[in-house]
């Protein structure tokens, strides 16, 4: 459930560390969907403050609903950075993946983490 | 579909229900219900919280340590499906169930055998000590005070009835020997 102008912490190793979402797809955003992201602070990497990439959001405060009924949370709200074309910029994860990224579209997010809970 | 148990109360999770939470670290917790998940967010230890499972069997209150326990485990390899597996497994549930309730029962039961006499005891010394809960006192002395004048009747009652009957004897021996002297 985040809205346009939320912070996201970036939990890959493209250099980025915090980026502010500048645009949702249907006004909020939830695990496993695509926000253009302004970065906000970033540290060595291939990415600079001040940039604007496309990421996934990974993880919420706000529970995300699966389609069986359960619901989980987390405790902080991050995301992965993305390329144009939709493949992770970085190499690595630090965090968990929900089942949102058990489908094909998102195999190579999901190869950088360890398994998806 | 899994039935869970909740971290906080340890009772079963159905589908549907309840919250799971993701800690940074990857760790999990699953909850059963809001009250669960807000007694966790207060930093509860369970094991200290009366009505939860863990503080149950740590006090020693309920069944911690059987053998049925052991046969609800989690298992994580899917079992191939086999009609006759689910068949015989179900049975087995319902068996262990049966067993479990009634060795928690007998254990509950060997608990408050106790408790019995000392509640007796209690009883009694609650009714000595508290019955001015009940009636004034005042009124109570007025029940002793009637209570005694009843007995005193009771009591002269009890000494009239006896004196009318030995008249009566006296009288009915009187008459048998005048019958007596008679013929």
């Amino acid at each position: 459930m985040l809205p346009k102008g939320a912070f996201l912490k970036i939990i890959d190793n493209s250099g980025a560390r915090l980026g502010q979402i500048i645009w949702t797809r249907f006004g909020t955003a939830g695990a496993g969907n695509v926000v253009k992201v302004a970065i906000k602070e970033a540290k060595g990497g291939k990415v600079t403050k001040g940039q604007m990439k496309k990421a996934v959001v990974v993880e919420t405060k706000y529970p995300t609903r699966r389609p069986n009924g359960a619901h989980y949370q987390s405790l902080r709200n991050t995301a992965v950075l993305l390329s144009d074309k939709g493949n992770p910029l970085g190499n690595r994860l630090r965090g968990m993946l929900g089942l949102e990224f058990a489908r094909p579209r998102w195999k190579r997010v999901s190869m950088l983490g360890k398994r998806l809970f | 579909m899994r039935l869970e148990k909740c971290w906080f109360c340890s009772s079963t999770i159905y589908p549907g229900h309840g919250i799971t939470f993701v800690r940074n670290d990857a760790t999990t917790f699953k909850f059963c219900r809001s009250k669960c998940h807000k007694n966790f967010k207060m930093k509860r230890n369970p094991r200290k919280v009366r009505w939860t499972k863990a503080y149950r069997k740590l006090a020693g209150k309920e069944l911690a340590e059987d053998a049925t326990f052991e046969m609800e485990r989690r298992r994580n390899r899917p079992e191939k499906y086999d009609r006759d597996l689910v068949k015989k497994t179900v049975k087995a549930i319902e068996r262990i169930s049966e067993i479990r309730v009634r060795r928690q029962e007998r254990f509950y039961e060997k608990r408050m055998a106790k408790v019995k006499g000392q509640q007796v005891a209690r009883d009694k010394q609650q009714l000595e000590q508290e019955i001015h809960l009940v009636k004034a006192p005042a009124s109570l002395v007025s029940d002793k005070a009637q209570q005694k004048s009843k007995e005193k009747l009771k009591v002269a009652v009890e000494a009239k009835q006896q004196k009318q009957k030995q008249q009566a004897q006296g009288a009915d021996a009187m008459q048998e020997r005048a019958a007596v002297q008679l013929g």
